[in-house]
């Protein structure tokens, strides 16, 4: 990994126009070109440019491949991704074929989906009748038995519409109907003179077998709803292949328009340009020197030679890293050129966590859950991301390897000190137990070690913003500003002061003479930034304004920013107190536990129950507590001493490029 | 005594997380792009509407699909009145009250076709709401009634227990369902205002200004379509209007509704208040039925974007308020109308560009 953003090249190519679809393919397919648009050109050069109508509209493939991703995921099916695309496979886009394919394939759906509603509702009409049975409101139903003397046939036709069970056991007919219909149901059975059987036992027996015809029904409406939810699956099994094909082809077509929407055209030639890492660069001149049989001009710039400041930026991280380098762009993208801060987030974040969240059974649970959660999404890949997503899992097993190196070294498992600790006893300190003789006594102590581990972070916040300045050449900001030397001497000296109050036992501030010089030396510095660089732009001929607003805003500013320098660094060193205060936290919360498992009336049962369930809760919360507060003090403390975040991502069109 | 912060602290940041969700712009356009209402189904899939999509797969109903989404709503209401305590809590029951009236309004309606016109009900119960929203009603007694004192005693020791009983089997034969629906509207809206005048100065203030022009527009809606479209009599409109508000109580309403219904101009009605509804009545409207109702049709579309501008000015007033407790309900319902609408659409098979035009 390297300790700075990757080096990158500006590539300008005119290929001929006849070669210019093999050359996209070329280009699709290595996936390492970030174009730019071509605008840096003399007008009258521009002008003779023109850009190209896309074969088909990009919205309108965007839009088809997306019916089949609503189709595939109604069905259940994982939705295609950049792992099954193959520039070989590109085909001719024929959008409208495409879509006669997917209108006949959804109505085909829709068609069985519409018989299934016709047998949902009959199972509902049926449902209704057999809820009431079974909660026992017998007054919202009616059993009849009896016999007619007509076309039963007929009879059972004008019955259709109304909820309703009809048996024919030898001559005789029940019927199990919702008395809501009941009215209706006998004009239609008087219709066919029905008679009423007044025979006990033959209404008893065909009532109990009317209502396990009501029963069969169901079970068979059930068994036709599952025949047609096997139908479904098996037609869209059946037709899945040619979906994921026309899917891949669409995807690679709506590529190859996003690659040709940065192109220009002459007469005969396509002009196109972009950004590539080094390491890339001569294979993408190669593949476009193969692609267009040669005839081509290609063009490459290092990135020092060309004065743009939108130089995209490529981080390369190593797998290990890559849960920090989330943490990194979620905050921002570095400059080109600066050091690439991933390396120090991983170390700073798993250092702050260690000492927030030092415990060799607690980290070991976390190792457990990230570990279990990695496997899962390991085996299988097409699972969504739950709270614990991909990123977070990956970074659980890490936090609970440095859980467990903070518990070996402040001898804590599960808040019991088994055995001795390698730095300190973290339990002993807190509960004022310590012995004699060990470096640390008493929570100041600690308090101490989490202060001094803050300023440590801090001067390599500002080391690195200065090794950033020296690479960028700003010279000024790297004496003048706030986060440069002068700021780090006012600091330097602000620490000097504060130690030697301690020292005293809060009793004197130091009263040496250079401190009075440097604090002058370091003000001075900083009234001084903003007139150097007002005399350096000039001299760049860049617009500057007015020298006079210039020095009174100079002047204004002044107090404040020695203000904000004096708040700001004491602010960013007194908040690494919470690095101590969650580690003191959580032993104390142990402890509590410890006691309440020991308190009178608790049987060894109970205790340990309680032991079980406040580990539990300590985990759960203190372990997300420290893990949001080491973040907070990376971006808040860290970054802000070096990280501007004003870098533009570097985004190649490839493959891989993200879908909506 | 809580401070509005410690009332509403909680609820609105809960309620603006879940805001943000609502109001994504991709699923109108992502529904309305889908090929088919399978599609859209997927489309549902994707922006967490698991529930209603499930019911999809095991049903393949869309009408169940639209009562499983009001039943999210409705348990995501109740979500949200447990967060808070007295008036205001009130006034959230007063807006759940609101969904549950029309639910028993369609299990009446059901009763109606199957008791007086002899329609069977068969599986259209299925797509009523029979577990309980805020009042114990015995929706099962009501599908099944085989008399009108049936749903009574379904209603029974409810809210709307005396909202009915000046009703009997005979005048509902006679007059239709009509005037029951408008009573039981009538006292949803009189326990809303009854709660609004309870709440606090700034929670009053907000709350009575949407109520009010929620019951102006429903006035001007009633005023045109029964008044202008229907030419009932004076003394029905009367009945029908809400009595709250200012379009109730303004003189050129009073004149409008005295005046013979053949007689009656709508642009008398409406120039002054609502300046804005002057291009719906500038022109004058012939005879022709169709464009009667476009315009009628218009005219709603109209209050409806005006009735969601003041609901989003909730959003940007007094953070701590019951503002945005009412303004998510609106976005809740309209958010439900929308996938409904365009569910609706898909199934009977409208081209896109025409549902955008009914939108």
């Amino acid at each position: 990994m390297s300790l700075f953003t990757e080096n990158m090249r500006l590539l300008t190519a005119v290929v001929i126009e006849n070669k210019s679809d093999e050359v996209v393919k070329s280009l699709l397919k290595i996936g390492a070109l970030d174009f730019v648009q071509i605008t840096n050109l003399p007008p009258e050069q521009l002008a003779k440019l023109s850009k190209k109508r896309p074969n088909s509209d990009r919205l309108s493939i965007e839009d088809t491949r997306r019916r089949i991703d609503n189709l595939l995921r109604q069905s259940g099916r994982p939705i295609p991704n950049s792992s099954l695309l193959k520039v070989e496979d590109m085909q001719y886009l024929d959008i409208k074929t495409y879509r006669k394919i997917l209108d006949e394939f959804s109505s085909s759906i829709s068609e069985i989906k519409e018989q299934q509603k016709k047998l949902n509702q009959d199972f509902e009409i049926l449902n209704e009748i057999k809820h009431y049975i079974n909660i026992n409101k017998r007054e919202f139903i009616e059993i009849r038995v009896g016999q007619i003397n007509s076309n039963i046939e007929k009879m059972k036709k004008m019955l259709a519409e109304y909820s309703l069970i009809l048996l024919e056991k030898d001559d005789n007919i029940a019927t199990l109907s919702l008395k809501r219909d009941s009215a209706n149901i006998s004009q239609v059975l008087d219709m066919y003179r029905w008679e009423e059987l007044d025979d006990k036992n033959i209404q008893q027996k065909l009532s109990l077998e009317v209502i396990e015809e009501l029963n069969k029904k169901l079970d068979y409406i059930n068994e036709e709803k599952d025949k047609l939810a096997i139908l479904i699956q098996e037609k869209i099994q059946e037709k899945e292949p040619e979906l994921i094909r026309i899917w891949c082809n669409l995807r690679l077509h709506e590529l190859s328009d996003q690659i040709r929407s940065y192109f220009k055209y002459t007469k005969n030639t396509t002009l196109f340009s972009g950004w590539v890492p080094d390491k890339f660069a001569d294979e993408v001149a190669s593949a476009i020197y193969t692609a267009s049989e040669g005839q081509c001009i290609i063009d490459q710039s290092e990135a020092r030679d060309v004065k743009s400041k939108n130089i995209p930026v490529e981080v390369k991280t190593p797998k290990f890293f890559k849960p920090f380098e989330k943490m990194v762009k979620n905050y921002g993208t570095p400059e080109y050129g600066t050091i690439n801060p991933t390396w120090f987030v991983a170390i700073a974040y798993l250092s702050m966590f260690m000492l927030m969240f030092a415990d060799l059974g607690q980290g070991f649970v976390l190792l457990l859950i990230g570990l279990f959660q990695t496997y899962s999404y390991n085996k299988n890949p097409m699972k969504p991301d739950g709270m614990l997503n991909r990123n977070v899992s990956v970074l659980l097993i890490y936090l609970g390897i440095s859980s467990m190196i903070g518990g070996v070294l402040f001898g804590s498992t599960f808040g019991f000190s088994i055995f001795p600790a390698l730095w300190f006893n973290y339990h002993s300190v807190v509960n004022g137990t310590a012995a004699l003789g060990t470096p640390v006594q008493n929570v100041y102590d600690i308090l101490g070690i989490a202060i001094k581990y803050g300023i440590a972070i801090v001067f390599i916040g500002l080391i690195i913003n200065w090794i950033n300045l020296i690479k960028k050449g700003n010279f000024i900001d790297l004496v003048f500003s706030r986060q440069g030397l002068s700021g780090a001497m006012m600091y330097s000296v602000g620490i000097y002061i504060g130690t030697s109050y301690i020292s005293s036992g809060y009793k004197s501030f130091p009263s040496d003479n250079w401190i009075f010089t440097l604090l002058i030396i370091g003000a001075v510095s900083l009234l001084l930034k903003e007139p150097l660089e007002y005399f350096k732009h000039k001299k760049e001929g860049k617009n500057v304004g007015r020298f006079s607003t210039m020095i009174t805003k100079s002047i204004m500013m002044w107090p404040i920013e020695l203000l904000e320098t004096f708040t700001g660094y004491m602010s960013n060193t007194l908040s690494f107190m919470r690095v101590a205060g969650l580690g003191i936290a959580h032993v104390s919360l142990m402890g509590a536990f410890e006691v309440l498992a020991e308190g009178p009336g608790m049987t060894s049962v109970f205790g340990i129950i309680i032991l079980i369930l406040g580990n539990l809760l300590v985990i759960a919360l203190e372990g997300l507590s420290a893990g949001i507060q080491a973040l907070r003090l990376n971006y808040y403390e860290f970054f802000t001493k070096f990280f501007t975040g004003k870098g533009i991502a570097y985004s190649p069109v490839s493959l891989r490029s993200t879908e909506r | 005594m809580s401070s509005s912060v410690n009332t509403y602290g909680f609820i609105n940041a809960k309620l603006r997380g879940k805001i943000g969700k609502i109001r994504n712009p991709r699923l109108q356009d992502d529904l309305l792009k889908a090929g088919s209402l399978v599609e859209a189904i997927g489309v549902l899939k994707e922006y967490g509407y698991d529930h209603a999509a499930e019911v999809y797969d095991k049903t393949g109903d869309m009408q169940l699909v639209e009562l499983s989404l009001l039943n999210d709503e409705i348990e995501d209401l109740k979500g949200v009145q447990k967060y808070l305590k007295g008036y205001p809590k009130e006034l959230i029951i007063c807006l759940l009250t609101r969904i549950e009236a029309e639910n028993l309004k369609n299990s009446i309606r059901l009763w109606y076709s199957s008791a007086i016109h002899k329609r069977p009900i068969s599986y259209r119960s299925s797509y009523i709401i029979k577990s309980k929203i805020v009042n114990d009603i015995n929706y099962s007694k009501i599908i099944n009634a085989i008399t009108f004192d049936n749903i009574k005693e379904g209603v029974k020791q409810t809210f709307y227990e005396k909202v009915l009983q000046p009703f009997t089997l005979e005048n509902i034969e006679r007059d239709g369902l009509f005037w029951l629906e408008v009573a039981i509207d009538s006292a949803v809206v009189d326990y809303i205002y009854n709660t609004t005048i309870k709440l606090k100065k700034d929670d009053y203030k907000i709350a009575m200004k949407l109520f009010e022009m929620e019951i102006d527009l429903k006035n001007i809606i009633i005023l045109i379509r029964y008044g202008w479209y229907h030419q009932e009599e004076s003394g029905n409109l009367n009945k029908i209007l809400y009595p709250y508000s200012k379009v109730y109580k303004d003189s050129a309403t009073k004149t409008y509704i005295n005046t013979t219904p053949k007689n009656r101009n709508i642009d008398t009605l409406l120039k002054g208040k609502y300046s804005n509804l002057s291009s719906f009545v500038n022109e004058s409207i012939a005879d022709n039925k169709i464009r009667r109702i476009n315009k009628i049709r218009d005219l709603e579309k109209y209050l409806y974007k005006q009735k969601g501008k003041l609901f989003e000015n909730c959003l940007g007033g007094k953070p701590f308020t019951i503002g945005t407790a009412l303004a998510y309900f609106f976005l809740r319902e309209q958010q439900y109308s929308l996938i409904c609408g365009i569910l609706g659409s898909k199934y009977y098979g409208a081209d896109t560009e025409d549902i955008k035009g009914l939108m």
